[in-house]
């Protein structure tokens, strides 16, 4: 008789979620800088934008509260007309 | 989600090494969960196999009963266990631990069980000699369930989704009883606002322990001295996220701080005073830079003040007392992520 064993993992959920379609050109594209408050992260971010808008992108900068936490509800709204996001910074 | 999937095996599957294969395992090998035995591990609890207990980040996936029962089948635990499982998974998914962030951070933080109440008895739970260690059935298989819930429901997977820089051995399990026999004081679940005789999980996200050896000292003035140097380190998350600290200390130990007088809280506000360092040096590294000293840190603190001394927390009620471990005089501190501890009853 075989053995038939239950799975223990993660059922129900995506395995991986997909990345964003990335954008074809950043001229004139409204992009967020999400600054997740870790140290350094804000001269990064500061130097990204200043970046963009040399490339003609709108630049929209907006902080979370903590950096362990998922971004809160009015910071992911403030990013909603964004055409991309730019998050930083991993430690 | 009603039930989780079954994988039939071929004739020539081993079922040890297919639950290594399918990346289901810590890295030691598991008891294969059949349908047999999970549900023999059901019979630990009334609830139904599909009743969701909670969501397990970073997948926020759903631990129904029967997964958590997979789970403690494959880490060992005998159908008693379940209902201290249960309990584990419902306090560690409460919001105010932060199980996603602790789940993922490179810090090696991961959640450990403290069980108080008669089922430490009733187990046969260690709340003595080794307590961190190996040896017990109910300690190392309930500290391992909870690990293995963590990996395949919550999908934490080193490396990938859990980005530790180093980990820590509790990452295997971490799960130990509070020797409330030989406490002086009040235990944790009582301090916590439940009965006596209720039996309760706390779960705390946590470091490893670290010793603190004292076989010296005969007053509580040394001895809480001693455990205050101890706790004020620089490294620790603490001196910039603030959050919340546990003394696990060694039946001895308390009963030399409680034979001067001193209560639960008395430690607790000596430790919150003496376990400071100076702005000038909580400034020289760890999570320091502009949130720190404008969002973490109590607003008495004089931040222009170099010679300020900063709390390890914020007030001394986020030290967490308890009492475990045999004979000998060695206490353990044991720093936190970020977040507090959560008590739950054990239903």
């Amino acid at each position: 008789m075989s053995v038939v064993l239950l799975d223990p993992s993660a059922e129900g959920v995506p395995d991986f979620v997909p990345i964003a379609d990335r954008l074809k050109e950043l001229a004139g594209k409204r992009i967020g800088l999400l600054d997740n408050i870790k140290h350094n992260a804000e001269y990064l971010l500061a130097a990204v934008g200043t970046r963009l808008e040399e490339l003609g992108c709108e630049v929209k900068a907006v902080r979370k509260k903590t950096y362990t936490k998922i971004a809160e509800p009015p910071v992911l709204a403030a990013l909603e007309d964004c055409d991309a996001v730019v998050t930083a910074i991993g430690d | 989600m009603a039930v989780a999937t079954r994988h039939t095996l071929t004739s020539t599957d081993d079922p040890i090494q297919y639950c290594y294969d399918r990346g289901w395992t810590d890295g030691l090998p598991v008891v294969p969960p059949t349908e047999d035995r999970v549900a023999a591990m059901l019979e630990g609890t009334a609830l139904p196999r599909d009743r969701v207990i909670a969501k397990i980040p970073p997948a926020w996936a759903e631990a129904t009963v029967e997964k958590i029962a997979i789970n403690c089948v494959m880490a060992g635990c005998l159908p008693s266990y379940l209902p201290v499982v249960l309990a584990a998974v419902r306090a560690m998914t409460d919001p105010a631990l932060n199980l996603n962030g602790m789940q993922c951070s490179t810090h090696l933080s991961t959640p450990l069980v403290v069980v108080n109440g008669p089922i430490r008895t009733a187990l046969g739970m260690n709340s003595g000699s080794n307590v961190f260690g190996q040896g017990n059935r109910a300690n190392a298989t309930i500290g391992r369930a909870v690990k293995l819930i963590l990996t395949n429901i919550g999908r934490a997977i080193p490396g990938v989704t859990d980005k530790a820089t180093l980990g820590h051995p509790g990452k295997y399990t971490y799960c130990i009883a509070e020797n409330e026999e030989q406490s002086p004081w009040d235990p944790l679940h009582v301090e916590r606002g439940l009965k006596r005789e209720q039996s309760a999980v706390t779960i705390f996200g946590c470091e490893a322990p670290h010793n603190i050896n004292n076989q010296a000292s005969r007053n509580a003035f040394d001895l809480c001295h001693t455990i205050a140097d101890t706790m004020a380190t620089l490294g620790k998350n603490m001196f910039y996220a603030q959050g919340e600290v546990m003394v696990v200390f060694c039946p001895s130990h308390a009963e030399t701080i409680a034979a001067d007088g001193w209560s639960k809280l008395h430690v607790k506000e000596y430790l919150y005073e003496k376990a400071r360092k100076p702005v000038r040096l909580v400034k020289l590294g760890g999570l320091y830079g502009r949130e720190v000293a404008r969002n973490f840190w109590p607003r008495w603190v004089n931040r222009t003040d170099e010679d300020e001394m900063v709390p390890l927390v914020r007030r001394p009620s986020e030290i967490t007392l308890v009492v475990a471990g045999g004979p000998g005089r060695h206490s353990a501190f044991l720093p936190g992520w970020a977040t507090p501890s959560v008590t739950v009853p054990i239903d």
